[in-house]
């Protein structure tokens, strides 16, 4: 059946109401604004400049398992170049081999089917000008074929299985409003196992011939996605944060996460513009090579503050924490000696001349404050505590900053003095200023959400803007599978996407989430815009 | 120079006889009259006689409990006044037969008994038969010295005679019977009979009446717990000297004299029931008896008190069975030496037991051994409460704006320049009010203190009975100023008796021998006063419960149902409390050194006063009547998370004004410990 193109009547009037109730009623419906004769200017510059994406440099000796900061690589796709058949061949057959080995046996492949051929291709064959032409055939076809389908590769079980559970939520509650049949859908549970994992992606691309895969909520699953994106030429939909420096890792994969460096760009924005210029560093141990911290470091320094830290702490261990804060504020007795033990001194006599029983608990150095906030990236609890902690320590009052796990409402209830005037970054604003589909059932309360819903409703967040980009992606017509990472990269925001950046993806593939900041001030938070 | 003649020398001898006899008359006549001046025969001896004739017979001040039983005297001299009608006339008989046969014949002076009694004497070698008339002996008691002379016999003659004709023959023989010391303290035949045999003397039988009867003569030679044979050998000779008398029959006589005398240790009742209370009575007395301007001593007042001699005796055993776990934790005292090698105070104990309701001071054990140590520590004691002040910042919050389930951080705090004491354990574990007190937290108390405002605190506690000043500083919040027993009793019986403070009172009423009334304790509804609303004191009530529940007391958890209390324990546990309650019993239990002594590492309130507690309201709460707190109108209760103050179903009982209840079911709080992080989506990679 040949699809309506509804546009035609809607023309220019992004409509969500009649849009849903339409996608609804005609499953198979466009909204595009051009027909499939007539090809949609993203769809077009797919076909026409479909290499633009792969435009990749073969003397680039880019490892078959990129990681961060890897630099980008440059490639050009030409059928019969023998160039292209020799990069090609040096990557498209390891990973099918790689896959070949690591399904599931029961997923059988035909002794005489072209994967398998594929498989059995080396560098070698495109030296033999005899088979380079349909050597590079072959592999091109390998990496173009595809079926409209997303397969969503998840942690339903296992230990991420909760953070799974919440991105497939978030994907469950969009699927019926994009006009994406449920067939088109495959989920795949990894259990939280590498090897799992592995298996799945084995079958989206032998059996589903999957346009595009969804995935890469944990470390291992996002490395093994990466790798096969590189490797196959596959359009993947990353669930990780983006790498922290500004390249792009391989052209085929896309960031759907929030960006921790937007986020300390935008606190550390608001703290400049309150006068902040020397900042101390208190950091949950483990936490020291995190993207976070060094990009704030890294923007800190920047702006031209000065650091005092970091001082790393053990969450939940007092003493840890009461030692760490005591090297910011320079109140250890070792360090401070003699001017402790003068004031031991004196806390001696004055007790022995009042009569009164002498506690050495009670002597202690006054703090030196030569910092104008300390930024401590740890949830709203540990923040409270520090408040305490400071306080103890006798600093009277300290701008402190920090992330998105001080959103609670347990941060401001009871009220904590303290903490007026202290930032945090955060990447969702106010809850009811979020598009619709996004907005949790408890809207409510604009700023905090219930328990243990708020972390949940993050990852659903994820899963839900993540499967938005798929779908619009995969509806867009497109030839060859590689081509959709064109389509994904032009793809422009809509009223239904987080981002209010007019394209979804920067040109490091990264999605444009935004970054806001809340302050502290009378009993609550306000955000900073 | 003499003419001599015939005769002349007779006559010279005629008068200087005559001289000499004139002269010896007239020396006689002097020395007659001397000696009737000096007896007094010529002198005004009725108003000697008016110290006899108006005398009062003197009579203990009798204390009794609240059920009218006697628990105590207070005296000079050991006296239990018996009047005339009450004297039994056996003893009577046994007086007059070994005292002064014809009594009731003669008029004061009885020849014919004095000489039966000499002849007695010489033909007997026996004086089984006194000399001296009651009558005289009573003079002699009253006016005269003992000295043996005849001028004394004579002016004791006259002056029995005299007092006969001014007095009947009852009267004096009941002053006789009231007023001869007869060994071991005592003065009368009604204090004898309880010092030797242990009842009053209407409960004595013949032989023992008898005994009594001969210890007129020489109470100390015949005292029967020191010399029983010779008492045995003067009772033998009463009951003889009655049989003489004819009072007695030759068979009777003989049962009588073969009827054995079993005499009572004598345990002075003042330190056998309740000495501590006694000791506190008696001074409560001097206050009362002072304002009315009346002597306690020898006035014979029947003072009623709210004592519970049941309560008393079990409180009193309680401690008493505390000893050997009391003496081997001061054993572990440092070998018994503190640091300046002077000896460590024995541990002591003491209980206070009070009646919410009525305010009536139920049992008061001072000390764990009356003998050893007479130091009342339930009223001269003043000790740091340490956390069983606690309830007085809690009621307050609670009264304020304050929900048992507001939470609170747990960290250390700095007040000024205090710094207070907290659990390590504690720290950085967010808690709920209801939580932090039933563990006895301290750095929440004192945060929650600072936030009411100290002065209000201290007024607040003022309010509760804490009558003792407190010092205006931020450790009394943590129960830092001292305090008395009675201070804890008054506070948290308002608390059991839903919010309302009766005044607490020990004396009920005081009256004189006759029965008339001198002191009447006002009336209840003059002493009882609201201080809180019952919904806040139920909601502490339900707090209190909760350290018997889950708390510093939990221990003792099996009581949790029927009562509540609070633990306390001071700096190095020097003070160690509990104060708990029933609906009907406020209990307040301390225990520590008269030195402020430390206590080994490990004590606390929950330690060492706390099972005397149990042990003390699981025996009384089998004799009262069963009663449960009183729910008032407008209380709820939730099932929270007691960390977290969310509802959950694995949480806690907790009470709420009606309306204020939460109605969240998951905190974000919950989310850290479960998952290890809050919104940390960064840390999955």
């Amino acid at each position: 059946m040949k699809a309506f193109n509804f546009q035609k009547i809607f023309d220019k009037r992004h409509h969500i109401f009649f849009k849903l109730v339409l996608l609804a009623a005609f499953p198979s419906c466009s909204f595009n604004k051009y027909s499939e004769t007539q090809k949609s200017p993203v769809a077009k510059a797919s076909e026409d400049k479909d290499y633009d994406a792969l435009d990749l440099d073969l003397n680039s000796t880019a490892p078959l398992h990129p990681t961060r900061g890897q630099p980008p690589v440059k490639q050009t796709l030409t059928e019969g170049s023998r160039p292209n058949c020799e990069k090609m061949a040096k990557r498209v057959p390891v990973g099918y081999r790689n896959l070949l080995a690591h399904r599931n046996p029961s997923l059988r492949i035909p002794e005489n089917s072209v994967i398998n051929r594929i498989a059995a291709i080396t560098p070698d064959h495109c030296l033999d000008p005899a088979r380079a032409n349909d050597t590079t055939r072959l592999l091109i076809e390998a990496v173009s074929n595809f079926s409209p389908k997303i397969v969503v590769l998840l942690p339903l079980t296992g230990a991420n299985g909760a953070q799974g559970k919440a991105v497939y939520d978030g994907i469950r509650s969009r699927m019926g409003m994009t006009g994406i049949k449920p067939e088109q859908v495959i989920f795949r549970d990894t259990n939280s196992k590498d090897s799992f994992s592995e298996n799945w992606i084995a079958e989206a691309v032998f059996l589903h011939q999957a346009g595009l895969i969804i995935g890469g909520l944990t470390r291992g699953e996002e490395i093994m996605l990466r790798t096969y994106a590189n490797q196959l030429y596959l359009p993947t939909l990353l669930l990780a944060p983006p790498l922290r420096e500004n390249s792009l890792s391989s052209p085929y994969v896309f960031n759907v996460f929030p960006n921790e460096m937007a986020m300390n760009e935008a606190l550390l924005t608001k703290a400049t513009g309150r006068g902040v210029k020397r900042v101390g560093v208190l950091l949950p141990s483990g936490r020291n090579d995190s993207d976070l911290v060094q990009s704030f470091l890294e923007m800190a320094k920047q702006k031209g503050m000065s650091i005092t830290g970091p001082f790393t702490y053990e969450p939940g261990t007092y003493d840890s924490m009461e030692r760490a804060a005591s090297q910011i504020f320079k109140t250890n007795r070792g360090e401070r000696s003699r001017e402790y033990q003068e004031a031991l001194k004196k806390a001696k006599d004055k007790a022995a001349a009042e009569g009164k029983p002498f506690d050495p608990r009670f002597v202690i150095l006054k703090p030196i404050v030569d910092v104008d906030a300390v930024f401590i990236p740890d949830n709203f609890k540990t923040i409270r505590y520090f408040a305490k902690i400071f306080k103890y320590l006798g600093v009277e009052k300290m701008t402190m900053l920090g992330n998105q796990e001080w959103r609670a409402t347990p941060l401001i209830q009871p009220y904590e003095p303290y903490l007026e005037g202290s930032m945090f970054s955060d990447y969702i604003g106010y809850y009811n200023e979020l598009p619709h589909t996004f907005r949790p059932f408890a809207g409510d309360n604009k700023k905090f959400l219930m328990g243990l819903y708020a972390g949940t409703f993050d990852l659903k967040s994820i899963g839900l803007q993540a499967f938005q980009i798929a779908s619009n992606a995969i509806r867009i017509p497109t030839q060859k599978r590689y081509q959709l990472v064109n389509t994904l990269r032009l793809l422009g925001s809509g009223p239904e996407d987080i981002t209010r950046a007019p394209s979804v993806f920067d040109r490091f593939n990264r999605f444009n989430w935004p970054a806001y900041v809340f302050e502290i001030t009378n009993k609550d938070i306000f955000l900073r815009r | 120079m003499f003419r001599s003649y015939p005769g002349r020398a007779l006559v010279w001898v005629l008068q200087i006889v005559f001289v000499a006899g004139f002269l010896s008359a007239v020396i006689s006549v002097g020395g007659v009259f001397v000696l009737m001046r000096d007896i007094g025969l010529f002198s005004d001896n009725n108003q000697a006689l008016k110290v006899i004739q108006q005398y009062r017979t003197p009579d203990n001040s009798v204390v009794f409990d609240k059920n009218g039983e006697k628990i105590g005297e207070f005296f000079t001299n050991y006296q239990v006044y018996v009047p005339y009608r009450e004297i039994p006339a056996d003893l009577i008989k046994a007086l007059l037969a070994i005292e002064d046969r014809n009594f009731f014949y003669h008029k004061g002076f009885d020849p014919k008994g004095l000489m039966r009694a000499v002849v007695n004497y010489l033909r007997s070698g026996h004086a089984d038969q006194g000399a001296s008339t009651l009558t005289q002996q009573v003079v002699r008691h009253f006016l005269l010295t003992k000295e043996r002379s005849m001028a004394r016999k004579v002016q004791e003659i006259i002056l029995s005679l005299k007092l006969e004709k001014t007095m009947p023959k009852e009267r004096i023989l009941e002053i006789y019977v009231n007023t001869m010391f007869l060994g071991n303290g005592s003065y009368g035949v009604g204090s004898a009979a309880q010092r030797y045999f242990g009842k009053p003397i209407s409960q004595l039988r013949t032989h023992e009446l008898a005994l009594i009867a001969g210890l007129f003569q020489s109470p100390s030679r015949y005292n029967p717990t020191k010399f029983p044979e010779r008492a045995k050998k003067r009772q033998r000779l009463v009951l003889k000297a009655m049989k003489n008398a004819g009072y007695l029959t030759e068979s009777k006589t003989k049962q009588l004299l073969e009827a054995p005398l079993i005499y009572t240790e004598y345990v002075p009742l003042n330190t056998a029931v309740a000495p501590y209370f006694l000791d506190y009575i008696k001074a409560e007395t001097e206050k009362i008896t002072s304002r009315l301007e009346i002597s306690t001593l020898g006035r014979g007042l029947r003072i009623y008190t709210s004592l519970d001699t049941a309560l008393n005796t079990l409180a009193t055993d309680t401690i008493k069975n505390e000893d050997a776990r009391l003496d081997a934790v001061g054993k572990s005292m440092a070998q018994g030496v503190r640091p300046d090698g002077s000896p460590v105070s024995r541990i002591e104990a003491s209980m206070l037991v009070v009646d919410p309701n009525s305010g009536d001071v139920l049992a008061m054990v001072g000390g764990r051994d009356y003998g050893k140590s007479q130091y009342n520590r339930t009223t001269q004691s003043m000790r740091s409460p340490g956390s069983t002040f606690k309830p007085v910042v809690y009621s307050l919050a609670l009264s304020k704006e304050s929900k048992w389930n507001d939470i609170v951080y747990v960290s250390p705090i700095m007040v000024g320049n205090y710094r207070p004491k907290g659990s390590k354990s504690d720290f950085l574990s967010e808690t709920t009010l209801y939580r932090a007190f039933y563990k006895s937290m301290n750095t929440p108390a004192v945060e929650l203190g600072e936030k009411l405002g100290l002065p209000n605190v201290l007024e607040h506690a003022k309010q509760l009975g804490v009558q003792s000043p407190l010092k205006n500083e931020v450790g009394t919040l943590l129960g830092g100023s001292d305090v008395n027993m009675f201070d804890m009793a008054r506070m948290y019986s308002t608390f059991a008796a839903e919010g309302n403070q009766t005044e607490l009172q020990s004396i009920t009423r005081i009256e004189d021998r006759s029965g008339r009334i001198l002191y009447q304790a006002k009336p209840l509804e003059k002493r009882k006063v609201s201080i809180m609303r019952p919904e806040i004191a139920y909601l502490m009530t339900e707090g209190m419960r909760g350290v018997l529940k889950h708390g510093t007391g939990a221990q003792s958890s099996h009581l949790a149902p029927f009562a509540v209390g609070k633990t306390g324990t001071s700096n190095e546990a020097a003070d160690n409390w509990f104060c708990g309650y029933t609906p009907d019993l406020v209990a307040v239990v301390w225990v520590g050194t008269d030195d402020h002594s430390a206590m080994p590492g490990d004590s606390a309130g929950g330690t060492l006063a706390l099972p005397i507690w149990d042990r003390f309201m699981s025996e009384a709460i089998k004799t009262r009547k069963s009663r449960s707190f009183r729910r008032p109108s407008g209380i709820v209760s939730a099932i929270v998370h007691p960390q977290y103050g969310t509802k959950s179903r694995s949480g806690v009982e907790m009470f709420f004004l009606q309306g204020t209840e939460p109605t969240e079911s998951a905190s974000s709080l919950e989310q850290i410990p479960t998952e290890g992080n809050y919104r940390g989506i960064f840390g999955h990679h």
